[in-house]
């Protein structure tokens, strides 16, 4: 089972809207290397790792990425917040404005919505785990191309931080595959 | 030195106006025993709040992109204050959590769990008692109106 805890994992606090910027990072949150896809791949692929230690990593970092789906989805909300239409139709917003008013809905940068295919999940650990690396490797990459598109701080700084996330979960996935390799699973 | 408890003891006694965190001064006091222990350990770790404003509690481990320096989170009420407090805790004890799921019979970083854990709890009653409570099951609850729905989301602080 799941408890929510009221409050941020690290904080967001986005005084300017930039429609442009909302568009592009939402992919983050819907897109094929966003923060819902990571959460779900991992909590479905904990199921079958070979030992404790897996299971136990993949729902800790799984969890913790349920926390930078809140983080990502508030960075939207505060980004669009107070739109008006002819802003949204200026950003190339007004498509989402027909489907979903002023509501987050996970898609990527395209609008392309949300698949349960990015889940990835071949049952085969190494496979598995190796996927789990590189979905960590191309969500820092889709971080630094989204650091590279604005320069507002209050929003650089949550990306930076959300970025290094998956330098600590790359190197604890790698961690944990290296050992498995060594102790022969 | 690489891990400076004393950041930490900088940290919790410069609060802004009347706010007091109780037994952290004690709790400290009480651990001196753990600093020179911390100090001499394998793990290279950031101080919670260093570790907190680079997303990485490891030192060995932290990758700057481009020239990009850590965001400097800022303060501008007691409560954010408090929440901060909250944060470096709760993701020192988080940091720690994801290295003992793959070393499990690490003890110094069990030991530093425990602690951080231990800090994080003490710090969310503090906080519960002053601006309502962060989990449901908090003791705070037992008065109309329910207050789980008072205060602002997080999404609009």
């Amino acid at each position: 089972m799941w408890k929510y805890e009221k409050r941020l994992q690290y904080p967001v606090n986005i005084k300017k809207k930039d429609l442009k910027l909302a568009k592009y990072l939402v992919t983050q949150y819907g897109g094929s290397n966003g923060e819902l896809a990571a959460a779900f791949r991992y909590l479905n692929q904990r199921y079958t790792m070979p030992d404790n230690r897996g299971k136990a990593l993949l729902t800790d970092i799984g969890t913790e990425e349920l926390a930078h789906v809140e983080m990502i989805s508030t960075m939207i909300y505060q980004l669009m917040k107070d739109a008006t239409i002819e802003e949204l139709k200026e950003a190339g917003l007004d498509s989402h404005y027909a489907e979903h008013s002023r509501a987050i809905y996970p898609t990527d940068a395209n609008g392309v919505p949300f698949t349960v295919a990015y889940f990835a999940t071949t049952g085969d650990f190494k496979a598995d785990l190796m996927e789990d690396m590189a979905a960590e490797q191309k969500a820092r990459a889709v971080y630094e191309n989204l650091i590279d598109l604005t320069d507002d701080p209050d929003v650089i700084a949550p990306l930076l931080w959300l970025r290094q996330r998956e330098i600590v979960h790359f190197n604890r996935f790698k961690e944990l595959y290296e050992m498995y390799e060594k102790e022969g699973f | 030195m690489n891990y400076s408890m004393f950041d930490e003891i900088d940290y919790f006694t410069n609060f802004k106006g009347n706010q007091k965190i109780p037994n952290f001064q004690n709790e400290f006091n009480n651990n001196l025993n753990t600093l020179e222990y911390i100090e001499n350990n394998n793990l290279d770790l950031y101080t919670p709040y260093e570790g907190y404003i680079r997303g990485n509690l490891f030192k060995n481990m932290y990758d700057q992109y481009k020239n990009f320096q850590p965001g400097k989170i800022k303060i501008n009420s007691e409560q954010e204050e408090m929440l901060l407090n909250i944060g470096q805790m709760a993701f020192a004890a988080h940091e720690l959590n994801l290295l003992l799921d793959n070393y499990p019979n690490n003890q110094e970083a069990l030991d530093l769990f425990n602690k951080y854990q231990r800090m994080t709890d003490e710090v969310i009653k503090n906080y519960e008692r002053r601006y309502g409570p962060l989990n449901v099951s908090s003791m705070d609850m037992k008065t109309i109106p329910f207050k789980w729905e008072n205060d602002k989301w997080p999404w609009e602080m």
